[in-house]
């Protein structure tokens, strides 16, 4: 089993994603018989949501790969959250064009997913995101603006050394 | 005794006897006089044993004292008051001491011993007789009407004596008759007149000759006498000055004045046989010496004295009457010879020396002790007046030196502040009050300072800067402006008439109105001391302006310095150049501001720019992103069978936000360049059709463009305006187009997941068309809804929530500018409620373009 957690806040962008990956599950023979499992956060927080869920008894729940975007809001705009009594925020707002960021940062430092293999995907420009990258040497980093196939073969390589690495 | 004094004693001792060898050795006395003046009064003493030693044993001196004010034309008509005597060495003639040496009880019953008539004559007689040795004589006989000449004067005091001899029951005391006796009227020191008697009592007879030596030695003695006298006055008075200067002799200081001021009056004491003696200043003096020793009882009466001395000016003499001194009388109804003389300083009384009689004594304080005390006095007032002059050349000083220290710290703390942009002026303007009111010299907080300065348009002046605690009462006077124009009655006040002389003006307790030059009065000032200095500082044609005036209340008693005026003078200067650099600084700092403000709206414009760059490329470049796959997609159509229509029309939608996104660069430039809009709004009339489809078809985009997973749905609502004539109101489409698209991207942004985004359309109460977006999302505050309209701000809530940069309601505001239309944001009371975001179309007007 192979697990993919997709960071995007555009909903179409994601889907499309996913629609990619499947396609490409069934079209390479080494990932014959598997089916992909896909996790998704659409925010910031949905994303730390989602790692604290990472606890000792479903530690199979860590991802093979991650494909982060940058710009992510914090939380999603629901009228549950507001009224009379409001679910609090970070005191300061944290900027959302460094978000993706964040995120991996706090991949790295969770032992379950310091070791998992991730990609950056956004239209950010790379000179915007050089600074972000530099704490990330061995990311892989892919602009929204390329072929989308660029994106699915960085995918493609990434699990296949992953399968191979599990022997 | 000097050296000097024992070589004039064995010199005349080793002349013998000879009077002529006398007469040219007392030369030589008066020689020791001068070197030897000490402040003794045994001197006289000392002079007449010499003097006897140098002639017959026989011979004897004494000194009688006279009540100087019973002197009545060459007259004596009163006792003696006090002896001294020398007799020769002889036991037949010595006088017992004790009764003859000053000694005031014996002289107090020689005094009022009973006159020759009253006492018996045969015990007199029978005592000469019983010396046997000298013939009766008549010398004693009393002239009947009882006016002593100075001859029977001295012959009654010898009957007094042989009364008090009998009185007392001495017998031992043998007294010969005076047959030659040579009278000459001295002065005595401390005691006033005297008469210095010479005598002998040898029965003998002199020749011509020998009385004439005699004579010309009294004539010396007297000289010499009358020399000692001022001599030894003049060893107090160089004893005074000694302590007065200081220890090198050259200079009078505080320190010396105020020691001297605590040991002159038991030096006076001392050398006038006095109980107390007091020094006492008056208040503006500074200096108040009091010695006292008198009882308490007694010393307020003293004390009352001395005041009305010094009140009335001093020379005050009080005498007792002598012929109530019979008994020594209870302490308490004594009353002493007092004696006050003036210190005066230009005529005006600066202190007064005061000096009480010793208890029980017909001590007599004379005529020449008030000399003495009037040139102790004129020394002391001189001391005073130079340590006066002294401690105003170095209050002057430190005036001076505390202006140029403020004055230069003032300058210090300016330049600082120009730096800092804040020069602080009320502070520097404080300082130099503070300086002023040092020089004045007052209590603090007894005189009232104040800074006037002129308004812009120089037609009032008004207060800046207070200091003095009189004005903590006077709050309502500080907001009080004063006109520079004349009153109704063409009075001006001090502060006008000052800025319009440029002139300094001191009033002395005097009504100012009136004294003003010009026939110009003021409106206040009282009977108090009043001060305006001006305030000058250059102009830039280098003639001098006046800013405002420097105010100074004072009590009366406040003493102004001869210094002031000049240096108040260069301290209103100071602060008019202070004024002047401050609006410099003022305007510099305006400038420097203005230059931050707009280097701040260059750098946040930039910012904004590159956020708006990038937040463009982000939008434009996710539609096109999103168009792509659903490009891809399309491919997959027949395996997945979407709708071709929905797909295409997605693509479009994208296509058109991005080119909306391209549009609102373009709008943005134009209208931060502040270029002319010219064709961007070119206007054509309004169709309730043409809105319609117009705000269907931005509805349709966003159904696309919004994320399905919110699940937000958008209704467009015309039956507000559907088959109204709208022509009245025109529009540009392309920016209408941008209007609603940006109000929309803002609903869709901050709409919450599932809920409705509203488009209606309909005209006011006023007639006017509007347009409004409404939508369920993110709480608005009332104090966000202009902010909401600025460029660049986006709340700190909305940055959890989604990115943007600020810019689509700012340019929604400036388009409708442009359109002569309003955008009016109405928040939502509650988060079930929707908020409104509505632009409204006024009828056509011919200016909507120019604007």
């Amino acid at each position: 089993m192979i697990r993919i957690l997709i960071v995007e806040d555009m909903g179409p962008t994601l889907l499309s994603l996913r629609d990619a990956i499947f396609r490409l599950f069934r079209s390479n023979q080494q990932f014959s018989g598997m089916t992909p499992v896909f996790d998704y956060a659409m925010t910031e927080e949905e994303f730390y949501k989602w790692q604290d869920s990472l606890v000792d008894n479903k530690k199979d729940a860590a991802p093979d790969i991650v494909v982060f975007d940058i710009i992510l809001p914090y939380r999603r705009l629901r009228e549950s959250d507001f009224g009379s009594k409001p679910r609090p925020l970070p005191e300061n707002p944290p900027p959302m064009n460094e978000a993706g960021f964040r995120c991996a940062k706090k991949l790295r430092e969770h032992p379950y997913t310091a070791q998992t293999p991730f990609i950056f995907y956004t239209a950010l420009p790379s000179d915007l995101t050089q600074k972000g990258l530099e704490d990330f040497p061995d990311a892989v980093y892919k602009n929204k603006e390329e072929n989308y196939s660029n994106l699915i073969e960085s995918i493609e390589e990434i699990l296949t050394k992953r399968l191979r690495s599990r022997g | 005794m000097t050296t000097t004094f024992f070589r004039a004693i064995k010199k005349i001792g080793s002349i013998g006897r000879n009077p002529s060898k006398i007469i040219e050795n007392y030369k030589l006395l008066l020689d020791w006089a001068v070197g030897y003046s000490e402040h003794n009064l045994s001197l006289i003493e000392e002079v007449l044993s010499i003097s006897l030693s140098v002639m017959p044993k026989t011979h004897g001196i004494i000194i009688l004292e006279t009540d100087p004010d019973q002197w009545h034309d060459n007259e004596y008509t009163g006792s003696f008051l006090h002896i001294s005597a020398m007799w020769p060495k002889s036991d037949s003639y010595l006088f017992p001491a004790w009764i003859l040496k000053s000694h005031t009880r014996a002289a107090s019953v020689l005094t009022d011993a009973p006159l020759i008539d009253d006492a018996s004559a045969d015990d007199f007689f029978i005592q000469q007789n019983a010396h046997g040795d000298h013939p009766r004589r008549s010398y004693y006989r009393h002239p009947a009407d009882k006016k002593l000449s100075i001859d029977d004067g001295l012959f009654d005091m010898y009957n007094k004596i042989a009364s008090l001899n009998r009185i007392n029951g001495v017998t031992k005391i043998k007294i010969k008759p005076v047959v030659t006796s040579i009278f000459t009227p001295i002065n005595l020191a401390s005691r006033g007149k005297g008469i210095l008697c010479f005598y002998s009592c040898e029965k003998r007879e002199y020749d011509a000759d020998f009385y004439a030596k005699n004579i010309q030695i009294m004539a010396l003695l007297r000289q010499a006498f009358n020399f000692t006298l001022p001599g030894i006055s003049f060893r107090l008075i160089s004893a005074i000055n000694q302590i007065l200067t200081d220890e090198a002799g050259a200079d009078i200081n505080e320190e010396n004045l105020q020691r001297a001021l605590d040991d002159i009056p038991q030096m006076i004491a001392d050398f006038l046989c006095c109980r107390d003696v007091v020094i006492k200043f008056n208040k503006m003096s500074d200096l108040r010496k009091n010695v006292y020793s008198t009882p308490d009882d007694l010393k307020a009466d003293f004390i009352s004295f001395i005041d009305a001395c010094l009140m009335e000016g001093g020379g005050k003499l009080e005498m007792n009457p002598v012929g109530t001194m019979q008994q020594a009388p209870p302490l308490s109804d004594l009353s002493f010879s007092r004696l006050a003389e003036p210190i005066l300083l230009n005529g005006r009384p600066l202190a007064v020396i005061a000096c009480q009689g010793r208890q029980g004594a017909p001590y007599v304080l004379t005529g020449w002790e008030r000399d003495l005390l009037a040139i102790i006095g004129s020394h002391i007032a001189r001391a005073w007046s130079e340590v006066q002059a002294k401690r105003r050349l170095g209050k002057e000083k430190d005036a001076w030196r505390q202006a140029v220290s403020i004055i230069a710290a003032a300058n210090a703390r300016g330049y600082r502040a120009l730096g800092r942009g804040n020069p602080e002026l009320d502070w520097i303007l404080r300082q130099l009050l503070v300086v002023i009111e040092g020089v004045i010299g007052s209590d603090k907080g007894r005189c009232w300072l104040s800074v006037r300065l002129l308004d812009s348009d120089e037609r009032f002046l008004r207060y800046e800067v207070f200091l003095g605690k009189a004005w903590e009462r006077l709050p309502q006077l500080k907001r009080q402006t004063y006109s520079t124009s004349p009153n109704a009655a063409g009075k001006l006040c001090l502060g006008a008439w000052a800025v319009q002389k440029q002139q300094y003006w001191h009033s002395k307790n005097v009504n100012i109105q009136g004294e003003l030059p010009d026939s110009v009065s003021i409106d206040d000032a009282g009977d108090e001391q009043f001060i305006v200095i001006p305030i000058m500082a250059g102009s830039d044609g280098g003639k001098p302006k006046c800013l405002g005036v420097i105010d100074i209340h004072m009590p009366q008693s406040c003493a102004v310095p001869d210094h002031f005026r000049e240096l108040a003078t260069v301290i209103g200067h100071q602060m008019g150049l202070f004024i002047q650099m401050t609006t410099k600084v003022k305007s510099i700092v305006d400038d420097w501001q203005a230059v931050k403000i707009k280097y701040r709206e260059a750098d946040e414009y930039r910012r904004l720019n590159i956020e708006v760059m990038q937040n463009l490329h982000h939008q434009v470049d996710s539609p096109m992103v999103l168009a792509m796959r659903e490009m891809d997609r399309m491919l997959d159509h027949f395996r997945t069978r979407i709708s071709e229509f929905n797909q295409l029309r997605a693509i479009r939608a994208f296509v058109r936000r991005s080119w909306q996104a391209s549009s609102s660069a373009d709008i943005m430039r134009t209208i931060t360049t502040g270029r002319s809009v010219g064709k961007m709004f070119d206007l054509k009339p309004m169709t309730a059709t043409n809105i319609s489809m117009l705000l269907q078809d931005v509805a349709e985009d966003f159904r696309h463009v919004i994320d399905a997973g919110k699940r937000i749905k958008i209704e467009v609502n015309d039956s507000g305006y559907a088959g109204r004539d709208l022509s009245i109101f025109q529009y540009n489409e392309k920016m209408l187009n941008q209007v609603i698209g940006n109000l929309m991207d803002n609903a869709a942004k901050y709409s919450f997941e599932g809920s409705a985004i509203l488009i209606s359309g309909g005209l006011t109460k006023n007639n006017s068309f509007y347009i409004s977006i409404r939508n369920r999302g993110l709480p608005i505050r009332s104090a966000e809804i202009q902010k909401m309209k600025e460029r660049g701000y986006r709340s700190e809530t909305a940055q959890y929530f989604a990115e943007g940069t600020g810019i689509g309601l700012w340019l929604v505001d400036q388009i409708m500018q442009r359109f002569g239309g309003v955008f009016e944001i109405i928040p939502a009371n509650n988060d079930k409620e929707y908020h409104t975001f509505r632009v409204i179309f006024t009828a056509k007007r011919a200016d909507w373009r120019e604007k």
